[in-house]
């Protein structure tokens, strides 16, 4: 600046002399050439400093390029959310399970029906009571199965054997692989499958390059002739019909920039493009274009890559997909949605013959291959719109939150094993919109929320959260809390039965009125449903018809604590409060603690947590971490045997008898029914699976339904269908079955009109014989030493 | 109690005394033999065991014996999800609690493993483990407990 002011004063000095001498003339001249020069040379020099500084500003910014090319190409390029797949199904000799199973497990798995013997993995033959199935070939967790050619054979609802058709060898066991359920996604929703370069068929190859950019393995990131080519087709048709952008700019654009057309947009991706291959090889550029193409849109989800794409819109990996399909693929790349061939077939199909007829002049495919090709028509996967197990999901994302981060769940790429039972799951879905269709069409705001466990290894096999099981919303599986009624009942006689001494199923109870008053003064009279009194009842009676005040009057004797105690001990987090009411199940709780409590039941006292995750590995496999199967033993066997025994008959005699007629095996459970009738509940097992169902309405009004004729319903509706096995009481060595006289509650005998065999824990059954029990003849050892 | 009744019961008595010498000598350590090898105990229930189950529980052996654990683990859980009631299952999975040193589990694993058991030779073994893993734990109610179900057990 100082220079600058400088110039100009000199400047100002030498007019005033030329104006007053002009003798001076051409000495001023000579003065004047001599500054135009010197401002020449100043100018000059200015211009080399802009010229040098704007080169240095480029190097500055190409550097700054440069560094965020490498920074992403060398780290993690994506994001990749967390797979959760549902369990792998076993199958081995002697499973219990039907063709309906079978077919229903193959169709999740997108294995395809054949005329004859499968050629591919991924396919299945059926004959009769036979399945040829063509396995693929998976990792599961830490063991691989072989891709084989398998018959396996029905019998029954049984697998009757399992066959190695190439070998003739025959197979103890083998497994389908996990089905894909769900993808926990980052926000922005990006899901992929990763594809190595060398898994691509090269026939892909060719076609993706001859479609998108001829020249992509002779340019240097930048297509002059196909820029200058697109500027000719776009003049003369007046819009633009032609793009000239390569593969790696397209890549640049999609990994580093916004879509936004600009100048500055296009010379950065220019830039960054010639970045990339400087530093890149052609195969990892065109690798990592595979992987990051948008390819269409599944719900919240963003489906990128060739990988994802291949098996989301055929099923199928891309190394096993046809010409027309792969033709299809690449033809999308032009506009993933526009062409989206679920949407717009015609316009799907009409993109793909442009591909195919673009690889018949290019001699990748035959006149006729193309003939037969173009008459394809175009068929893809039918994908549900919402999350297909939105409750399921919703406990494994829970029960993940205590091990991992949510960034972890959705950005690295995890592979989660849930125990999810899709055809279990199916069938308790079917059950609740079946049931409320037939019964309860006329309460349309009734709601349901089902869990079905293992009840061995706490594995939660299906849940469902709502009416409309797949609405994402309030998951009342896990969230609803409300009053259990009489599911406590097994509670309060199972704290009754263990005191042996006190309390047996022989043990007559007072179901005479009762009332109670509390602190401040209230009287509280429970009664029974039938609000009948029924005199004196046997506990085993009282527990199969449900009767409440023998409950009430059982629980005080035995002590609200030990209640409370017993009811932790089955399982359940809180304790109860001391109060009389939590004997006729005044507690809130919520079907997914039921079935905890329930399964410590149904498994011998033997707690098992429920857990809906199997385990979880990284991206390449490994594995992070994995539950395993853990039992606690909190209640002793022979009460909890004897209360099992309880509830079985309360499923062929008691308030679930219905159970018996609509099952053909023999099951176990207990209804229960909050106070004007406004939850209806009913909680059981089978022979390997505890489940609880929970019927209401959202403002807890009443439902006029108890638990019999409402949730258990549900429950049966469920089991007519799952492959099950019977529930059948197996007894420890302590206990014995005895003949009593219901009536009387002591030992029956021939004499006796109402005789019940009733366990016991030995040496606890009445010793005194009924009055209508025609006695045993004494021994001569009982005689010599009496009774 | 007359006469002839109360002579009657103190011959009975006074003969079973005279017998009851033969059967009151306490079996001495060897009469249970010592567990060798926990595979010996493991192989009581294997009649039992269905073919699946059977082919899982040799193959979670072999990683045993290659101290893979984890995967044993892995495999005999698979054959638990199959069949939940063989007593020589979870008694491996016992075993592996303790080689990972998850003495509490282990302990729990025991219980339920003698729950579904009435081999003898099976409880012992049990026991023993039990008696380790409570000793590990510094538990001493679980070390007299196992004591006490070696003791009947005849293990002294």
């Amino acid at each position: 600046m100082k220079k600058k002011a400088a110039v100009k004063k000199s400047s100002k000095k030498t007019g005033r002399r030329r104006a007053s001498s002009p003798a001076k003339k051409s000495a001023s001249r000579s003065a004047t050439a001599s500054s135009g020069l010197r401002g020449l040379f100043r100018s000059f020099r200015a211009t080399r400093w802009l010229i040098a500084s704007c080169f240095v500003f480029l190097l500055v910014y190409l550097a700054y390029l440069d560094v965020k090319i490498v920074d992403r190409f060398e780290g993690r390029i994506w994001q990749l959310p967390a797979k959760v797949y549902a369990r792998s199904l076993e199958l081995y000799e002697g499973k219990t399970i039907d063709a309906q199973q079978i077919e229903f497990e193959l169709k999740l798995l997108g294995y395809t029906a054949t005329d004859s013997m499968p050629a591919h993995s991924g396919q299945f033959f059926r004959w009769r009571n036979h399945y040829d199935i063509y396995l693929r070939a998976h990792q599961y967790l830490d063991t691989a199965e072989p891709s084989r050619l398998v018959r396996i054979t029905l019998s029954d609802k049984t697998v009757s054997s399992i066959t190695d058709i190439n070998t003739g060898e025959d197979i103890a066991i083998s497994r389908f692989e996990p089905a894909y359920i769900d993808g926990v996604f980052p926000q922005h929703g990006e899901d992929r499958i990763l594809v190595s370069f060398d898994e691509v068929p090269d026939a892909f190859i060719k076609i993706l390059v001859l479609t998108e950019d001829r020249r992509f393995f002779e340019h240097i990131g930048i297509d002059f002739y196909a820029i200058a080519r697109a500027m000719v087709a776009n003049i003369k048709a007046g819009r633009t019909v032609q793009g000239g952008s390569t593969l790696t700019q397209q890549l640049v654009k999609n990994l580093y920039l916004s879509s936004e057309r600009s100048l500055i947009r296009k010379i950065n991706e220019a830039f960054m493009s010639l970045l990339l291959e400087l530093h890149y090889d052609k195969k990892t550029i065109l690798e990592t274009y595979l992987n990051e193409i948008y390819l269409g849109q599944d719900r919240n989800r963003a489906i990128h890559g060739f990988g994802l794409a291949s098996e989301f819109y055929f099923s199928k990996p891309l190394a096993r997909l046809d010409y027309d399909q792969l033709a299809l693929l690449v033809g999308m790349v032009k506009g993933a949605s526009y062409y989206n061939p679920a949407r717009h077939k015609q316009r799907a199909k009409q993109r793909r013959d442009t591909v195919l007829n673009s690889m018949r002049l290019e001699n990748l495919i035959s006149d006729a291959q193309y003939q037969r090709l173009i008459r394809k028509d175009i068929v893809v996967t039918r994908h549900e719109k919402r999350s297909k197990y939105p409750a399921f999901i919703d406990l494994v994302k829970r029960q993940l939150a205590a091990s991992y981060d949510e960034d972890d769940l959705s950005a690295e790429g995890l592979n989660i094993y849930t125990t999810l039972d899709p055809y279990v799951q199916y069938q308790a879905e079917q059950a609740v919109t079946d049931t409320l269709a037939s019964y309860f069409s006329n309460k349309p705001k009734l709601q349901v929320a089902s869990v079905i466990a293992s009840h061995s290894s706490g594995d939660v096999l299906a849940v469902v959260g709502d009416r409309h099981p797949k609405y994402p919303g309030f998951n009342r599986a896990l969230d609803v809390r409300r009053q259990i009624g009489s599911l406590i009942k097994p509670v309060v006689y199972l704290a009754a039965l263990s005191d042996s001494q006190n309390y047996t199923f022989a043990t007559l109870l007072d179901d005479s009125p009762i009332s109670l008053t509390n602190e401040l003064g209230a009287v509280w009279t429970p009664q029974n449903y039938d609000r009948k009194s029924h005199g004196q009842v046997m506990l085993f009676d009282a527990l199969m018809k449900s009767y409440n005040i023998p409950a009430v009057k059982t629980g005080l004797d035995v002590g609200l604590g030990v209640i409370s105690k017993t009811w932790q001990a089955l399982g359940a987090e809180r304790a109860l409060r001391a109060l009389p009411s939590i004997t006729l199940g005044a507690i809130d709780s919520s079907p997914i603690e039921m079935t905890g409590i329930y399964q410590t039941l149904a498994a011998d006292g033997f707690n098992s947590p429920l857990q809906s995750v199997y385990a979880v590995t990284d991206k390449d496999g490994k594995a992070l971490s994995r539950n395993v199967i853990d039992v606690t033993r909190h209640v002793a066997a022979a009460p909890v045997a004897l209360i099992d025994y309880g509830l079985s008959q309360v499923a062929r005699q008691g308030t679930a008898r219905r159970l018996a007629s609509e099952l053909d095996f023999a099951v176990a459970g207990k209804t229960g029914t909050s106070d004007d009738l406004r939850d209806s509940w009913f909680a059981g097992f089978t022979g390997d699976m505890v489940s609880v169902i929970w019927m209401g309405y959202d403002d807890n009004s009443p439902t006029g339904l108890t638990g019999s004729s409402g949730a258990m319903r549900v429950w049966s509706r469920q089991f007519q269908n799952i492959n099950t096995r019977a529930y059948a009481p197996g007894f420890p060595p302590d206990i014995e079955m005895v003949s009593i006289d219901r009536d009387s509650g002591f030992l029956g005998g021939a004499g006796c009109e109402n005789n019940v065999e009733l366990p016991f824990i030995k040496g606890s059954q009445p010793q005194r014989y009924a009055a209508c029990a025609q006695q045993p003849s004494k021994g001569w050892l009982q005689e010599l030493f009496g009774d | 109690m007359n006469f002839s009744r109360l002579v009657s019961v103190i011959f009975i008595t006074a003969l079973l005394a005279s017998c009851a010498g033969v059967d009151r000598t306490l079996p001495d350590s060897d009469a249970v033999p010592e567990t060798q090898s926990p595979f010996l105990a493991w192989q009581i229930d294997t009649a039992q065991q269905s073919q699946p189950v059977k082919q899982l529980v040799t193959r979670a052996d072999e990683k045993m014996r290659q101290s893979d654990l984890a995967s044993a683990e892995v495999i005999l859980e698979r054959a638990l999800r199959i069949n939940n009631r063989i007593a020589t299952v979870w008694s491996r999975l016992a075993w592996l609690a303790v080689e990972q040193q998850q003495y509490q589990r282990a302990q729990n694993l025991i219980i339920k493993s003698n729950s579904l058991n009435t081999d003898s030779q099976l409880q012992l073994f049990n026991w023993r483990m039990y008696r380790d893993a409570s000793d590990y734990r510094n538990d001493a109610e679980g070390v007299a407990l196992a004591n006490r179900q070696l003791y009947q057990l005849g293990d002294r």
